[in-house]
């Protein structure tokens, strides 16, 4: 009897185990996806409260600032929680989805004062940069090395805590100024 | 006190210099002392929360992207002030977030607390300040501040300023002792003489002035004041013996004063029993004896006599034997001599006294020149007389004479007395001459009552009768007064309140009885009443005992004689049985229509159910169709079909049926083409005629206008059935559509649709019957001649929703004629004259005008339809009954200025058919050149080739009867050359099997539950070539698009677990299908399902069942979009 009383819990146990085995990592892994992809829009969120834009970029005193998303970045629905009900420089702001890096979408790209591309458009930034030309649009992403290649805010993962540099001569000749509070916390790469 | 009461003026004055001295320098101090404190403590922290307002500022970036190390960089710059013992950063949850920590204070184990102030603790202070950015607050500083350094400070004032106030106090003391001596001095001495003069009286004793100040002046006022008393001492004496003469003059003058009260005592005295008397006297002898007495008494003269004014109105005064005698012997000769002399007016004494209305007096009798009686009065040795009226109503009605036996100057004030006593008989003659009146009038009154009890006895009797009506009324009488409360009310009224007797209902208030949902409205009703108008009124009331009565009242104003309303009277009948009844009735008629609704959506669902399986029998014989079937199975296949066909269009009925029935039917307003719509219905019903030979005539008005508002789908169902009826009830003859214009205005026009046949007929007592739902002519014709019966009943009830009524004439074995009159509202942007927008796209008829052309056709009403169109075109119009006819118009007419230009040749006539006609035109030159328009009921050019076998190759055109009026037009104009061959639409009868074999290598994601339903589909889908997927439902479908796109999604609409709905909810939520067309499929067939599905996020809608046709276009329609070559890859997050 103890006999099969033993085997019974044995065999619990290995199932036991082995779902611990399978779920652990793969739930570990989410999670921490999820808090890099939460703390990724409470920057970009902050991003735009220490970013100066020119005045002539909002339309009327109320006109909230528009943060797009460009590419499926699941950042999209995060950013959207963080800013609700939050406002920048007194303005609400508005989140929006761009399909990505397009001609057609040059307008929607354009409206845009803030831009976080996705990584999966990192090849096609050359042509971001051809739709935007100079205009006051702050383009953060956490594409490999984006801040080093002229982009302007560029996140990445740095012992443990994400960090962020900034390319201060690409931001400034889009007129957009950026507070020293921000740049003291930057890495400054160009 | 009693101390400081003992000593000298000269130490007390010292004292007060000193202790006013010294409090002034305590409190001087003690103020400036606290002031420095308060300052410390209201300073310190402000500066502090300054400090720590930079320190936020400087960490709020680090805050924000939670840098602890830069924070904790900005933290130690606070170590510059050697006061700041610690400061921590926390952040808005209130965790610590970095610390600052004097070099040399160990650890810091403070809990710190983030909020907006600060707080002294002993020996620090703690100011903690939020952290705000951009309006959002992110954190708090909190900085620890040491006072030591501040309590040093301020011991060290405390202690210089005690010592200042001890070296003031001294330095005080000094010149205060000497300074008091100017002061005290001049006191002490005025002091000492003041006890001298109060102990020796002496008030001519004076003090010297010492000094020119305050105490100077103080000596001199008391010297004056010496000199005062001594002066008033003796101006007192003086005052004393004036009074006493004073006293003695007032005396006397009082005395005075007293002998005239009484005087006028008397006077008032006299008055008052004149009055009284007269006022107790009944006749005014009386009175007037009564006052001649009182006068003599009074006056103390001896006679009295008193004259009366003559009744007869001469004004002559007649004398009385009213007198006062005050010694009867002595006057008898006066008193027989004045009795028996009357006086005139303005005669004598009296006379006198009579016509000046005033009281007049003789000192002498004997020196009176006017005096008649004056020897019997000088005998009686009377001397004096004076004589008053007594005036009533501007007469004097008596005159009263007094005599005195010494003469005497006239006493005014006698007079003044007599003059009231005077007034006071007046009185007397006044209430005489009243109660004379009042006697008469008296009598009057009760002649009059005599009368009234008369009348009032007639009254009553009339009263009896009008209330036995009253009492013995079945319907309840009441009067209301204006302010509600109730007059009166019959017994009957009393029964409905459940009132015992009027006195329970008499003075309540009748909207106490009316219950509170209607209280109001009754109200009204009594308002309006009481402003003269009359009203009825249906409310309910609840009686004494509680019981509901529903009352239907009729009100009208009550009038008195001059017209002013004075009650409202009702008449008021119970009908709480009779509203029992109409509600009972309502109750069973609303559940009779509940009952008939519910088998309307019982039917509605029916259809819907039964299509779902239809769909999937259509489909499946389709495909087997395709399957190369041998000849014998595609036959019993095409009959499946054509079964599947009939079945379907009688579900279409039922649902149409029902959906009338439960009232969801609801008519369209589009634009729409009235020919075009007439013309399509005849399209439907021509293929099916073409077997029977039927004449199939359409003749639309050529006044008509081209585009209407309507519900053209509606219209053409309408059209179809009734055509559809016509067709399957006639074996032979023609079936005719014609519409006319029977009214137009500016807006609208009113046209009469006829659909005529020559069947069978219906016999007049079964004409009713055949609108009723399922039912035919004959019970018997339904096996007959098949179908549900509803057609007509739809009809009908589509007409009626269009606002007319389908009438119908039919004669047994002659015919039927269904008609109706509508008026559709002309579409916008056309005029009423027909000049349409249509023409805009048509050639232009204008070229036709002139143009002759002959008509040959054996059918009469073929021939007059057109002989109308083209006649409204402009041509010269000729008619012919047969080819021979035609034939010998053409000879006679060939080279003439009436040649003809073009021949519209039916092609089925009898004795000689079109074919032939148009060769042996050919063949004749002498017959003309005309241009040949052919007209065939069997179909196109390449069928009437097949079925008849000649040649038609050689015919100007071909048209397809019935013959449609744009194609007709277009037709004639290429035949005379006015347009070129090329834009003349030769019509084709599309071929069902040759369809577009085009394929398409979409790829299409199939959501359908139903496996009959998704095999059909599957097939005709990869007939086009298209790769497909397959998901079962809504949820499946979403787990396959997780890592596919496809070019469209076909959805089923009803599916279990997640229907096509929820499920395109769900894809148009995700990016990546934002632009997947998605095609709803659905067997709904009800209203409002295309709406839901779009809304939902579809973008098109296809209805069950499905067809490889409808499949086809609509894959080809939205497959289009994509375009091939760039198939965008799935993109990875």
């Amino acid at each position: 009897m103890t006999g099969l009383v033993t085997r019974r819990a044995l065999v619990v146990l290995m199932v036991l185990g082995v779902s611990l085995v399978i779920d652990q990592p793969a739930c570990a892994q989410t999670l921490d996806a999820a808090k890099a992809t939460r703390v990724k829009a409470a920057y970009i969120y902050n991003f735009a409260k220490f970013a100066t834009w020119p005045a002539d970029v909002f339309k009327t005193d109320d006109a909230p600032i528009i943060i797009g998303v460009v590419g499926p970045d699941p950042i999209a629905a995060t950013l959207e929680k963080v800013v609700r009900g939050k406002t920048a420089h007194n303005r609400r702001i508005e989140v929006r989805r761009i399909a990505g890096v397009y001609p057609e979408a040059a307008d929607e790209l354009r409206e845009c004062h803030l831009l976080f591309v996705c990584a999966c458009e990192s090849e096609r930034i050359g042509q971001l940069w051809r739709l935007l030309g100079n205009r006051p649009v702050l383009v953060v992403s956490d594409i490999e090395g984006f801040a080093k290649r002229g982009g302007m805010i560029g996140l990445a993962l740095e012992g443990g805590r994400i960090v962020f540099e900034i390319h201060r001569a690409a931001v400034e000749q889009t007129g957009i100024r950026l507070s020293a509070k921000l740049l003291k916390l930057a890495k400054i790469v160009g | 006190m009693k101390l400081f009461e003992r000593l000298s003026f000269k130490r007390k004055l010292l004292l007060f210099a000193l202790v006013t001295c010294g409090a002034a320098m305590v409190l001087q101090t003690a103020v400036y002392f606290g002031y420095e404190v308060v300052d410390v403590y209201r300073d310190l922290p402000e500066d502090l929360s300054v400090t720590a307002d930079i320190v936020g500022q400087n960490v709020s970036a680090a805050l924000m992207f939670e840098d602890r190390t830069a924070a904790s960089e900005a933290l130690s710059g606070l170590s510059a002030d050697d006061n700041i013992l610690a400061a921590c950063v926390l952040t808005a949850a209130g965790k610590p977030f970095a610390r600052y920590l004097k070099e040399g204070q160990g650890v810091d184990t403070t809990v710190y607390q983030g909020r907006d102030g600060h707080e002294f603790f002993t020996g620090e202070l703690r100011v903690s300040r939020p952290i705000e950015l951009d309006g959002e607050r992110i954190g708090y500083v909190i900085i620890r501040y040491s006072l030591a350094e501040l309590y040093a400070d301020l011991r060290n004032l405390a202690v210089g300023l005690v010592l200042f106030f001890g070296v003031s106090l001294l330095l005080a003391f000094a010149p205060a002792a000497r300074l008091q001596r100017y002061i005290s001095e001049p006191i002490v001495d005025l002091a000492a003489m003041t006890k001298k003069v109060a102990e020796s009286k002496d008030f001519a004793l004076r003090a010297t002035r010492r000094s020119d100040d305050e105490l100077g002046d103080l000596t001199d006022s008391f010297n004056q004041m010496l000199e005062q008393i001594q002066q008033r001492d003796s101006a007192l004496q003086t005052l004393n013996e004036q009074l006493e003469v004073r006293v003695v003059d007032r005396t006397s003058e009082l005395q005075k004063r007293t002998e005239e009260l009484e005087e006028r005592r008397r006077t008032v005295a006299l008055l008052q029993s004149v009055a009284t008397s007269s006022n107790a006297a009944t006749t005014l002898s009386e009175a007037l004896q009564v006052a001649i007495d009182e006068v003599c008494e009074y006056s103390g003269w001896p006679v009295g006599h008193a004259y009366l004014l003559a009744e007869d109105g001469s004004g002559d005064l007649v004398p009385t034997s009213i007198w006062h005698i005050g010694d009867g012997v002595r006057y008898d000769e006066v008193r027989s001599t004045t009795e028996a002399m009357p006086f005139k007016p303005g005669v004598g004494l009296p006379g006198r006294v009579a016509s000046s209305r005033k009281p007049a007096w003789i000192v002498d009798v004997r020196c009176d020149t006017d005096f008649a009686r004056v020897q019997i009065l000088e005998a009686a040795s009377l001397r004096a007389a004076f004589a008053f009226p007594v005036i009533f109503e501007n007469d004097a009605v008596a005159i009263l004479e007094f005599f005195h036996t010494d003469t005497s100057d006239p006493d005014e004030q006698l007079l003044r007395a007599m003059t009231s006593v005077g007034t006071s008989l007046s009185r007397v003659v006044e209430r005489q001459r009243a109660t004379d009146a009042l006697r008469e009038r008296e009598h009057k009154l009760r002649e009059q009552n005599t009368e009234i009890l008369k009348a009032s006895r007639a009254l009553a009797e009339s009263e009896n009768h009008l209330r036995t009506i009253y009492d013995s009324e079945p319907e309840c009488v009441k009067t209301v007064a204006p302010d509600g409360t109730v007059l009166e009310m019959n017994p009957a009224g009393l029964r409905m309140v459940d009132a015992g007797s009027l006195d329970d209902v008499r003075g309540t208030s009748v909207f106490g009885l009316v219950t509170d949902e209607h209280v109001e409205r009754y109200r009204d009703l009594h308002r309006r009443v009481i402003e003269g108008e009359s009203g009825t009124l249906v409310f309910e009331i609840c009686g004494f005992k509680g019981r509901r009565v529903w009352m239907e009242t009729h009100a009208v104003p009550l009038r008195n004689e001059s017209g002013a309303i004075y009650a409202h009277l009702a008449v008021t009948r119970d009908i709480t049985e009779e509203r029992k009844a109409v509600q009972a009735l309502r109750g069973a008629k609303e559940a009779a229509e509940a009952g008939n609704r519910a088998k309307s959506e019982f039917l509605a669902n029916m259809s819907h159910e039964i299509r779902t399986p239809l769909n999937g029998i259509i489909g499946m014989s389709e495909l087997a169709l395709d399957t190369n079937p041998t000849g014998e199975q595609a036959e019993f296949l095409k009959s499946v079909l054509a079964c599947s066909g009939s079945l379907l269009a009688i579900i279409n009925d039922i649902l149409d049926f029902s959906k009338i029935e439960a009232g969801k039917m609801s008519l369209e307003a589009t634009p729409f083409d009235l020919v075009a719509t007439c013309e399509a219905a005849l399209d439907i019903i021509a293929h099916r005629a073409a077997p029977k030979n039927l004449e199939l005539i359409s003749s639309i008005s050529p006044d008509a206008p081209h585009r209407f508002l309507g519900d053209p789908g509606r219209l053409r169902q309408v059209l179809i059935n009734l055509l559809g009826n016509a067709e399957k009830f006639t074996e032979q003859g023609e079936i005719s559509l014609l519409v006319d214009v029977l009214d137009r205005t500016d807006d609208d026009v009113t046209l009469k649709f006829s659909v005529g046949d020559t069947g069978t007929g219906i016999a007049e007592d079964r004409l009713a019957a055949i609108f009723e739902s399922f039912t035919q002519a004959d019970g018997a014709t339904t096996r007959q001649y098949g179908g549900t019966g509803l057609g007509l009943a739809i009809s009908r009830q589509l007409v009626e929703l269009m606002g007319a009524q389908l009438q119908v004439e039919s004669e047994l074995g002659v015919g039927s004629t269904f008609h109706f009159t509508i008026t559709l509202a002309i579409a916008p942007n056309q005029t009423a004259d027909g000049s349409e927008t249509a023409s805009s796209i048509l050639p232009d008829k204008s070229a036709l005008r002139g143009t002759s052309i002959l008509v040959v056709d054996d059918n009469k009403t073929n021939r007059q339809v057109l002989d109308v169109l083209l006649t409204s075109w402009g041509c010269r119009v000729a008619l012919s009954r047969s080819g021979p006819e035609a034939l010998e118009m053409l000879r006679a007419t060939a080279g003439s200025n009436r040649s003809i230009d073009v021949v519209v040749l039916d092609v089925q006539m009898p004795e000689m058919d079109g074919l032939e006609v148009e060769q042996r035109i050919r063949e004749n030159e002498a017959l003309g050149r005309p241009k040949i328009v052919f007209a065939s009921s069997l179909g196109n050019r390449k069928c009437v080739a097949e079925l008849v076998g000649g040649d038609t190759t050689s015919a100007a055109a071909f048209l397809t009867k019935p013959i449609k009026r744009d194609l007709l037009m277009t037709t004639l104009l290429s035949a005379i050359g006015a347009v070129g061959q090329a834009s003349v639409p030769e019509e084709t009868r599309s071929d069902r099997n040759g369809i577009d074999q085009r394929r398409f290598k979409s790829r299409v994601l199939l959501v359908e539950d139903n496996p009959v339903n998704r095999k059909v589909a599957v097939g005709i889908l990869k007939k086009l070539g298209c790769d497909i997927s397959i998901a079962e439902n809504g949820r499946i479908a979403l787990e396959v698009l997780q890592d596919k796109r496809f070019d469209v999604i076909l959805m089923d609409v009803q599916m279990p677990e997640m229907d096509g709905l929820e499920a395109t909810r769900h894809i148009r939520a995700d990016q990546r299908h934002n632009d997947t067309p998605i095609v709803a499929m659905t067997a709904h067939a009800m209203d409002g399902d295309r709406q839901k599905c779009l809304a939902a996020g579809m973008d098109d809608y296809l209805s069950k069942p499905i067809s490889s046709a409808k499949l086809r276009k609509m894959v080809e329609a939205w497959t289009r979009r994509v375009t091939p070559d760039s198939p965008e890859p799935a993109t990875t997050t």
